[in-house]
């Protein structure tokens, strides 16, 4: 199995999240975090923005899903497939894949086997 | 070394702390997220408007003549409403521990956070290359300890 967390920009949370459930991947935990690039943050006219809102969405998926899960994640949260702007900008997050060595469900107390959805 | 990522109930939070205190885990980190399982964040509570449901069996007992009345109310069971809420908050813990501590800290989370329900949470368990105490630059178990 794999975990699988996702730095997103806001706004593009819910298509992300649309994305993923047209894939059947319905479990995740999202949360609000802040951060910065390679780029530094942002500069507005003399002001430096060197931390960035930013949403983190973390799953769990078997090893076989994964490729189709960061291909969704990646496709949604791409500036440009939607709107006018130029495909693909600084500050469209990362995604990041660890492996999974063990997995447990709380109401059931049983280890996932990774065959499931976790 | 281990990293626990648990996501639990905000409700079990103290209890969870409590007992992990006891078995020795003394490092953990807390976060507030927003999550959803398999059910999508679906919850089942009695509906207080809904018409009382016959309990199953109350047919089959009514025409073998075991009981003469299926509108008898103590043959009923209230109707369960599914709501679906969506993401509801839960309360995500991070843990850093050796390896031969981890099916302890597995056990009693599981123990303390069980109703049974849908919602009681996940216990992610990733390996762990590296750990770094900054106060001292201890590597290691001897950063954990």
């Amino acid at each position: 199995m794999k975990l699988i967390r996702a730095i997103i920009r806001p706004e593009s949370t819910q298509h992300v999240i649309d994305a993923l459930e047209k894939n059947g991947i319905y479990a995740m935990t999202r949360m609000n975090v802040t951060g910065r690039g390679k780029e530094m943050g942002i500069t507005r006219g003399t002001v430096r923005y060197n931390e960035i809102p930013k949403e983190m969405l973390m799953m769990a998926v078997p090893e076989a899903d994964a490729g189709k899960t960061i291909a969704a994640i990646e496709k949604a949260a791409r500036t440009g497939t939607r709107d006018t702007r130029n495909e693909g900008n600084a500050g469209d997050g990362k995604i990041f894949v660890t492996d999974l060595a063990e997995s447990y469900t709380i109401r059931t107390g049983a280890r996932e086997n990774g065959a499931g959805q976790v | 070394m281990r990293e626990i990522i648990a996501v639990i109930r905000t409700d079990a939070t103290e209890a969870t702390k409590d007992a992990l205190e006891s078995i020795g885990v003394k490092g953990i980190t807390f976060s507030s997220v927003i999550g959803r399982g398999r059910q999508r964040g679906t919850i089942r509570t009695p509906d207080p408007e809904g018409t009382l449901r016959r309990d199953i069996g109350v047919s089959i007992m009514k025409q073998r003549n075991i009981i003469p009345d299926t509108d008898d109310p103590r043959y009923h069971v209230p109707v369960q409403k599914e709501i679906e809420l969506g993401f509801l908050p839960k309360k995500m813990l991070t843990i850093v521990a050796d390896d031969q501590d981890i099916p302890g800290i597995v056990e009693t989370l599981i123990r303390v956070n069980r109703s049974g329900q849908h919602g009681d949470g996940k216990i992610f368990i990733c390996p762990l290359t590296e750990t770094v105490r900054i106060r001292t630059g201890e590597r290691g178990s001897r950063a954990l300890s």
